[in-house]
């Protein structure tokens, strides 16, 4: 069962790992809606280094105002950012 | 101590860039060639997924990664990835680069990435 | 000589180099190397003559046919917006690479599809993305001033609407669903699908 539902509000993690990795840095440490749940997938990061078969691993879209990801945004405030996050880079947000 | 950042050369979302420029350009034989050929073996051989693909244009240097395009990376990144697993030697696959320019009267540079 | 993964590695505010070297060396290279796994016998001619079929056969018209069918069909459409791989499937169109989500522009909002890491599309059903969505420029801005993007490509969206930027980092690809002309819906297919442009499926125009 996924440990996030819609609405859910959640923390992006930096996780530290030197290697291949899928989430961007200019979406750690923000705070973000859950979107949707996506499935269960592999994780790239040992996909990566040729490993087929590790665990799969819960996925979510999230969702973020552009106007947190970035202080000199000159967008419309409503406009908004949409990703995909793996479950060990989420915390549920404090 | 708190930990550095880290962010791959790769991970450009967010940098300052230049205008895009809004112009097509054609899916050229030979870049069909080279994602068929990683298609093609990772179908037949499970040996070079896009995921291995990724890992190695983000990791062999900053300064290729900046001059060479889109197909070009991962053309390079497939060299590299079928000679760590032992499939083809990169010497073997520039011996053979050199051997086909040669007939052509063509000169390859590897350290510039050029044939001239 | 900088590591790679360090603090210093990356000036967040160096700009981005946008690159186009080595054509003619890394077609050199895939020739070779082509020629070097047919003689060890690791690959056919045939294999990679029908992984280059299916890499030329998707194409814009793929997704159109989606959105013709949507503009249409308000359960198609509910459809599609439910589950893209699936309602993509109901006409024929496997998405081959990772499940397809249809994200649809209202009045209210709009989309942009972007990948910032690589260069994420889904080539199953549109083929190979245009060569300004993989340059380096579109990647790097496409998420930081998205509305100044879409104006130079002639978009100039209202403050009014939403403008929702979906980086496709992972395992989904994204396609817009654009709104249909005033209409539409009684027009032929062949019309509908005409007045589909791959600007409205990433989302570049309205």
């Amino acid at each position: 069962m996924p440990r996030f539902a819609p609405g859910d509000a959640v923390r992006i993690r930096d996780n530290h790992t030197p290697g291949h990795v899928r989430i961007p840095f200019f979406v750690r440490h923000q705070q973000a809606i859950i979107e949707r749940y996506c499935g269960a997938f592999r994780n790239p990061e040992d996909l990566a280094y040729g490993d087929r078969h590790g665990p799969t691993i819960d996925l979510y879209r999230v969702h973020i105002a552009q106007a947190a990801l970035w202080p000199d945004y000159t967008g419309a405030a409503h406009d908004t950012l949409e990703i995909e996050v793996y479950d060990h880079w989420l915390d549920p947000a404090a | 101590m708190s930990e550095p950042p880290f962010r791959g050369y790769h991970d450009i979302g967010g940098r300052p860039a230049g205008p895009v420029a809004c112009v097509e350009k054609p899916f050229d034989d030979w870049q069909k060639l080279s994602e068929a050929i990683r298609g093609a073996m990772d179908a037949q051989h499970q040996i070079v997924s896009l995921d291995e693909i990724r890992r190695v244009f983000e990791s062999f240097g900053e300064p290729l990664y900046e001059t060479l395009g889109f197909y070009e990376r991962r053309a390079e990144a497939l060299s590299i990835l079928l000679a760590e697993k032992g499939v083809v030697s990169l010497p073997d696959i520039h011996a053979r680069m050199e051997a086909i320019a040669a007939a052509r009267g063509q000169r390859v540079d590897h350290t510039e990435k050029t044939v001239t | 000589m900088k590591s790679r993964f360090s603090a210093d590695a990356v000036d967040p505010n160096t700009p981005v180099i946008e690159g186009h070297h080595g054509a003619d060396y890394y077609a050199l290279m895939t020739e070779a190397l082509h020629k070097l796994l047919l003689e060890k016998r690791l690959l056919s001619q045939a294999d990679t003559d029908r992984v280059i079929a299916a890499l030329e056969a998707p194409n814009t018209t793929w997704g159109a046919r989606l959105v013709a069918e949507a503009w249409a069909d308000p359960a198609y459409r509910e459809r599609l917006i439910e589950d893209g791989s699936a309602a993509a499937l109901e006409l024929g169109f496997r998405i081959k690479e990772a499940k397809l989500v249809v994200v649809a522009n209202t009045p209210a909002l709009h989309n942009l599809i972007t990948c910032t890491l690589c260069s994420c599309y889904p080539r199953s059903l549109l083929g190979q993305p245009p060569w300004w969505y993989i340059s380096k420029n579109y990647r790097a801005r496409s998420v930081r001033e998205p509305r100044r993007v879409l104006a130079e490509f002639g978009l100039d969206l209202p403050e009014t609407t939403e403008l929702r930027v979906h980086d496709s980092n992972a395992d989904m690809r994204y396609m817009v669903l654009p709104m249909a002309p005033e209409g539409a819906g009684q027009w032929p297919l062949e019309q509908r699908i005409a007045a589909v442009t791959r600007h409205m499926l990433i989302g570049t125009a309205a």
